[in-house]
């Protein structure tokens, strides 16, 4: 799955969070975002699944081509969204089961066949890492999961509608480093099978899981290209700066 | 230091005499009432009809019982429904456009128009207009008038409550905002919701002033055809005590739509607390 952003812009009201951004990610891996706080990670990454437009006062120029089509010319948000998955900072259990949580998208998109379903739901969180864990309290209310644990059963949800792309916002901001290893162990074999955008505040987690980083400030662009090349021979001096330390 | 938690402890102690006054006063209430009517709450007087003369020295206050509950339940059938649409409306599809302003300022302005005021609107429009004359359908609509925006704005701010992560999660699935109502907002809220509606509930079986234009009289029989008038208690008290007919009746009748309130009000709150517990 190709992501081409073009000339991509965000206001919110007239106040301008993206400017003009140009970028290319081809295919399969992970694609790591890294910059400073308040610089359009957020926005840029919920404007890839159309969340972005919920928030008041949206508007945008330019294009978001996944596979060559262009996302926001049909008026039908809802299908990019099935397309593109999203987990947020903070874990969310819906006040669910944690069977139903998996199943909260598929239940949606019409699947009734009780022999689907539960494949699904396996399916589902052994690709999240999270099936041993849960299989044997499947009827248990999610909110009873650690935090951990439901950062990734957010992952199986958004898994269970069998999305092209998994975009992930710092999701292991509120984790424990054990919980954060096994979400990048978890990352980088999903990206096998499924392009990955995760942003991330940790830049040894992008040198870690990321094929390719892109370096965002005050909602421009600064460099991007394979991780190790940017961590090692960046081609801007911001970015020298930012990896060193100097200006976050 | 010292005197920060001086300080810390005369608010504390401030906040404990309030309470404590709010307890003593209600408790109070209670106990005066039952010290003069609790003698005349008998199985008789829940269970007959008021005789004697004047009326009302003797006998009990069925019909004023049933009256206060066909009238409530009017009002509640009446201004649920609506009540919870508009709210849905205003929490969640809302945004924040003029014409949401414009609604939650006029709701907010309903919730602030003596009810004596609804009342008068309830005879010209209701028992005059629209030709129900003085009757149960007329009194149990103008109390529906008047529970409205209470019914709203309770349920509005429980659909906000709920947390917005939810929300945000359903439509990063490409979940409609329907399906996320139905299937986690609305059984999130429903607790606070109906709390909220017992809560007015509570208001509508105490409120004298709408009826008294509109529906109840002195006396009436067991009927309770919509367009008959009715008897009901606040309405049966108000008459007891201010014609001098019987205290003793009245402070019954008054110990007994308190202790109607109190079962509603308790109910309320016992489901509120319930609100986004239990994990489900
Ligand atoms: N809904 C909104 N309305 C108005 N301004 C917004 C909105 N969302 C984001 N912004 C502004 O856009 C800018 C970028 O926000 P964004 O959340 O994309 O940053 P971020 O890079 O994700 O930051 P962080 O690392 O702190 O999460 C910020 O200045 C923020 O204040
Ligand atoms: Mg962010």
């Amino acid at each position: 799955m190709s992501i081409q952003v073009k000339n991509w812009s965000v206001f919110f009201e007239k106040y301008p969070v993206l400017h003009n951004i140009d970028l290319e990610f081809n295919g399969q891996g992970i694609f790591a975002v890294i910059g400073p706080s308040g610089c359009g990670k957020t926005t840029l990454l919920k404007s890839i699944n159309r969340t972005a437009e919920l928030d008041r006062g949206f508007n945008c120029s330019g294009k978001i081509l996944l596979n060559g089509e262009d996302i926001y010319q049909k008026n039908d948000a809802a299908s990019i969204r099935r397309r593109v998955g999203m987990v947020f900072q903070t874990p969310v259990a819906l006040p669910m089961s944690v069977r139903e949580n998996v199943l909260f998208g598929p239940r949606y998109y019409g699947e009734k066949n009780k022999r689907k379903l539960r494949d699904i739901c396996e399916r589902s969180l052994k690709q999240a890492g999270l099936w041993e864990e849960v299989k044997d309290k499947l009827e248990h209310p999610a909110g009873e999961l650690s935090g951990g644990q439901k950062q990734r059963l957010a992952i199986a949800r958004a898994l269970a509608v069998e999305p092209e792309v998994l975009l992930l916002d710092e999701p292991c901001s509120s984790l424990d480093p054990a919980s954060t290893m096994l979400i990048e162990r978890l990352l980088t074999q999903l990206s096998g099978t499924l392009s990955i955008v995760l942003v991330t505040h940790n830049l040894f987690q992008a040198k870690r899981v990321a094929h390719q980083t892109l370096l965002m400030m005050a909602g421009q662009v600064v460099e991007y290209g394979p991780t190790g090349q940017l961590f090692s021979k960046p081609v801007r001096q911001e970015t020298a700066d930012f990896i060193s330390g100097l200006t976050w | 230091m010292i005197s920060r938690s001086f300080k810390d402890r005369f608010l504390l102690a401030t906040f404990w005499s309030a309470g404590l006054a709010i307890l003593l006063v209600l408790t109070g209430i209670i106990g005066y009432l039952l010290l003069r009517g609790g003698s005349s709450l008998t199985v008789e007087f829940l269970t007959t009809a008021p005789r004697g003369l004047p009326l009302g020295t003797s006998g009990g206050v069925l019909p004023a019982i049933k009256g206060t509950l066909l009238l409530v339940l009017i009002a509640v059938l009446a201004a649920a429904v609506p009540g919870l649409i508009t709210a849905i409306y205003l929490s969640e599809y809302g945004e924040s456009s003029k014409f949401t302003t414009l609604v939650n300022i006029t709701i907010q302005c309903m919730a602030g128009i003596p009810s004596i005021v609804t009342g008068l609107f309830g005879y010209a429009f209701f028992v005059v207009y629209l030709g129900f004359g003085f009757s149960l359908l007329a009194g149990g609509l103008s109390l529906g008038i008047m529970i409205f925006p209470v019914i709203v704005l309770t349920a509005r701010d429980a659909l906000l409550a709920v947390n917005e992560q939810y929300r945000l999660t359903g439509a990063a699935l490409g979940v409609s905002r329907w399906y996320m109502l139905h299937r986690v907002i609305i059984p999130q809220a429903a607790p606070a919701i109906l709390s909220g509606i017992l809560l007015a509930m509570g208001y509508a079986a105490g409120a004298t002033a709408p009826i008294m234009v509109t529906a109840a009289v002195i006396s009436a029989g067991m009927s309770g055809g919509l367009m008959e008038p009715v008897m009901a208690l606040p309405y049966h008290l108000y008459i007891l005590f201010s014609q001098h007919i019987s205290m003793e009746k009245a402070y019954g009748t008054a110990l007994l739509l308190v202790l109607l309130l109190l079962f509603l009000n308790i109910t309320a709150l016992l489901l509120k607390g319930r609100q986004g517990k239990g994990g489900y």
